[in-house]
């Protein structure tokens, strides 16, 4: 136990240590500052424009959390995959001397700390803003937080640690948290088809004697019923069950056998989050998920040229040997964007709008604005070092690293559009336009990835860089706007489109040729 | 002395390890020799009590999953997984409270003089490279003082110093009594270490030698005499 505490108290100090030292450490504090203050006050007006600050408000709240917490909570468990091991814990931890229980507890409990801050949170916006009783509120904390975690840690060892289960039991058991949630959604739904069709069916729901009645999840609602509304007697034979069961669950894992049997499993999800944590960190996020591998087809390509025209060919082969080629969720997306801006534009009439051209590039903007680039097959060409010692042009090796994504944003522009345009009576022009300005934004957050990369390298992080692009492509969006308004009043919608592509495609010209850097040595991303 | 008896493991349908028996007896260094995928690295995380299999692992008479048994096995794994936020000093001082081991200031200068770690020792583990988490695990699984020490391919990423070195503390530990294992491929690297020699080949032990067994012979002429020419 020493050496579990000795390893989180030094783990916490150097990373505090750590941090302080970074200068962007203090700017991450001040916009968490912001941002949380944002959300609680965000919160309050929330509350106080609808009446919501009386104590009964806060126990739906917490009602709700422990429905979202609770049923996952099990079934992660049940299935070993709720604690975050990570690989220096399988080196150091597994091995050594330690009770397997004990490591158990010791990730329950690093995996709660966010849990504490939580009560915390709440306990003060119980005595702020709902209005109850400091000596309440601080009885929540303490009571809550101990019960709570009694039988978190309970259901870690029994479930986690529990070599006895076998693996119908397990099934078993995931089927019956599914059958209580089932139970809840049918009894919800019945009660906002027979009572109240409306939002206001949720009291109805979070105050029906039924719900505290269900096992575990309505025991540890009546928990806190009692503690914030006080007592009645449902609440305080279902509190009864509640600490009972915690207590219960204490004693056998106390008293139940564990030898690691568990350790292989955590060894495996250590194993895969780790893939995961690199390739996120690389800004792969399509198609990643735990414990499966990507499966690849045969394919082949015909290499028609050389130097940096390698690179391209050598990504058409990879996407070929993809299932669905060079199509993902984002054509997915494309395609629902480009009906629901259809199906948008047909409900308000928006044909007739004298704005119609502007409607489709505006939220072509706004979404290549707002979504955080997926990384795709150009930014992998940055770790190979292929890439540099091929003998062309950067210029060149950045543009055949990049062709591929030019031509997954015409396929995705095309999608966006197209159902649009026919709603909105774009003529082809129009429609051609507005499919290549989406290729030149495109292209432009993609060369400003390229470009932050060059410069920052690992010095900002991702959020860095994402401030970076983001401001770069503001800069670019708004000088491509201003084109665009300058060419359609001078000449006409055309002129202005054709203006903004003009102005976007010298501009992107611009960072790619910056941006190239990147590709000329292996140092800079370092 | 480290006992594996009729271990066996399977992923699923597919056998990795087939009733697998070996000792290693007190004071005595074995090899586990094989091609890719003949089931060492499985039999490794067996006996590190890291994979549930069917059988038993006994390390000092005690089964590998005993607290007691663990206290008395020291272990480098093929691929060293530092703790990020934690220096090279305080890996071995974790080391050192988790064993319970009495180690003196002197006695762990030492070990990091010897593994040329004396200067990184304010390093944190995610600015080591892989040579020197190596060297780093290395000197946790010295530390605890092992009657059982387990090393899978513990020469990758060793710069020849290291290599040397290493050599030389394994056979201390073998003249202090302490029992290794040792998996790797690098035949060459093993030739002076090896008392026991075992081969595996499909998940099974096909061949086994003792160093008086083999006489004179070369280490790599009993491998390839046994697997028929396949290159560990």
């Amino acid at each position: 136990m020493k050496s579990l505490i000795y390893l989180w108290k030094r783990t916490m100090v150097n990373r505090i240590r750590k941090a302080l030292s970074k200068p962007v450490t203090y700017i991450y504090i001040i916009l968490g500052i912001a941002y949380v203050a944002m959300i609680l006050t965000g919160i309050g007006s929330l509350v106080m424009a609808n009446n919501w600050n009386t104590p009964i408000y806060l126990v739906y709240a917490l009602s709700a959390l422990v429905f979202l917490s609770i049923p996952s909570s099990l079934l992660q468990y049940a299935k070993r995959k709720g604690l975050l091991f990570r690989q220096s814990e399988v080196h150091f931890l597994f091995s050594a001397p330690i009770s397997p229980k004990l490591i158990l507890l010791y990730e329950q409990m690093k995996s709660n700390m966010m849990n504490l801050v939580l009560t915390l949170v709440v306990t003060v916006l119980g005595c702020t803003l709902f209005g109850i009783p400091v000596w309440k509120m601080l009885l929540y904390f303490v009571l809550a937080y101990v019960v709570e975690n009694v039988l978190e840690a309970g259901l870690v060892v029994v479930l986690y640690g529990n070599e006895r289960l076998k693996e119908r039991t397990v099934r078993l058991l995931c089927r019956a948290v599914w059958l209580v949630v089932a139970v809840l959604v049918l009894f919800a739904a019945y009660m906002f088809f027979t009572q109240e069709a409306s939002w206001n069916v949720l009291p109805l729901v979070l105050d029906h004697p039924f719900l505290q009645c269900i096992p575990i999840i309505g025991w540890n609602i009546a928990f806190i019923r009692l503690l914030i509304l006080g007592p009645t007697v449902l609440n305080v034979v279902c509190t009864l069950l509640y600490v009972v069961f915690a207590l219960l669950l204490l004693v056998i894992s106390i008293r139940m056998r564990c030898a690691g049997d568990y350790y292989e499993d955590a060894m495996k999800f250590a194993d895969d989050y780790q893939e995961i944590m690199q390739k996120k960190k690389k800004g792969e996020t399509s198609g990643v998920s735990i414990g499966k591998k990507k499966k690849y087809g045969k394919a082949q390509v015909e290499y028609k040229g050389s130097g940096a025209k390698a690179i391209f060919y050598r990504q058409l082969l990879e996407y070929k040997k993809n299932k669905t080629f060079i199509f993902g969720i984002f054509t997915l997306i494309s395609l629902a964007l480009g009906v629901g801006i259809a199906i948008f534009a047909y409900l308000n009439h928006l044909s007739a709008s004298p704005y119609r051209f502007f409607i489709v590039p505006g939220v072509m903007a706004y979404m290549v604005f707002i979504f955080t680039s997926y990384a795709t097959k150009w930014s992998k060409e940055l770790e190979n070092p292929y890439t540099y010692l091929i003998p062309d042009s950067t210029i060149r090796k950045v543009w055949y690293a990049t062709l591929i994504e030019h031509m997954r944003s015409l396929v995705d522009g095309c999608l966006i559009t197209i159902p649009a345009a026919v709603v909105l009576r774009l003529t082809p022009v129009q429609a051609v336009l507005t499919v290549l300005i989406y290729v030149c934004l495109q292209a432009t957050k993609l060369y400003f990835n390229v470009l932050s990369e060059a410069l920052l390298g690992n010095i900002l992080g991702n959020f860095g860089k994402q401030m970076m692009r983001l401001l770069g492509e503001g800069i670019v969006i708004m000088i491509a706007v201003l084109a665009c308004v300058a060419g359609t009043l001078l000449v006409n919608v055309e002129f202005g489109f054709f203006a903004l592509i003009l102005s976007s495609v010298i501009l992107t010209g611009l960072v790619a040729w910056g941006g190239s850097i990147a590709f000329s040595k292996m140092e800079s991303l370092q | 002395m480290l006992e594996i008896q009729d271990l066996t493991k399977r992923y699923g349908k597919n056998l990795a390890v087939d009733h697998v028996s070996f000792t290693v007896p007190n004071g005595k260094v074995g090899i586990l020799l094989g091609p890719n995928g003949a089931g060492k690295s499985t039999i490794i995380k067996s006996i590190a009590g890291l994979l549930r299999f069917e059988g038993g692992v006994g390390i000092q008479g005690i089964s590998n999953r005993e607290l007691e048994a663990k206290k008395q096995f020291g272990y480098v794994p093929e691929i060293p997984a530092m703790f990020d936020a934690l220096t090279v000093r305080e890996h071995l001082e974790y080391i050192h409270r988790a064993y319970g081991v009495s180690v003196s200031e002197q006695e762990i200068m030492d070990l990091l003089t010897r593994f040329e770690l004396e200067d990184k020792q304010d390093k944190l583990g995610n600015e080591l490279s892989k040579g020197m988490m190596q060297k780093v695990s290395i000197c946790c699984a010295l530390l605890i003082r092992p009657q059982v020490l387990m090393l899978d391919e513990p020469m990758v990423g060793l710069d020849p110093r290291a290599i040397k070195e290493l050599k030389q503390v394994i056979l201390e530990q073998r003249e202090q009594g302490v029992t290794i294992l040792i998996s790797t491929h690098m035949l060459e690297m093993v030739k002076e270490l090896w008392d026991v020699m075992f081969v595996m080949e499909k998940g099974k032990i096909i061949g086994q030698y003792t160093k008086e067994e083999a006489k004179d012979q070369d280490i790599e002429d009993l491998f390839f005499d046994i697997t028929g020419g396949d290159e560990g």
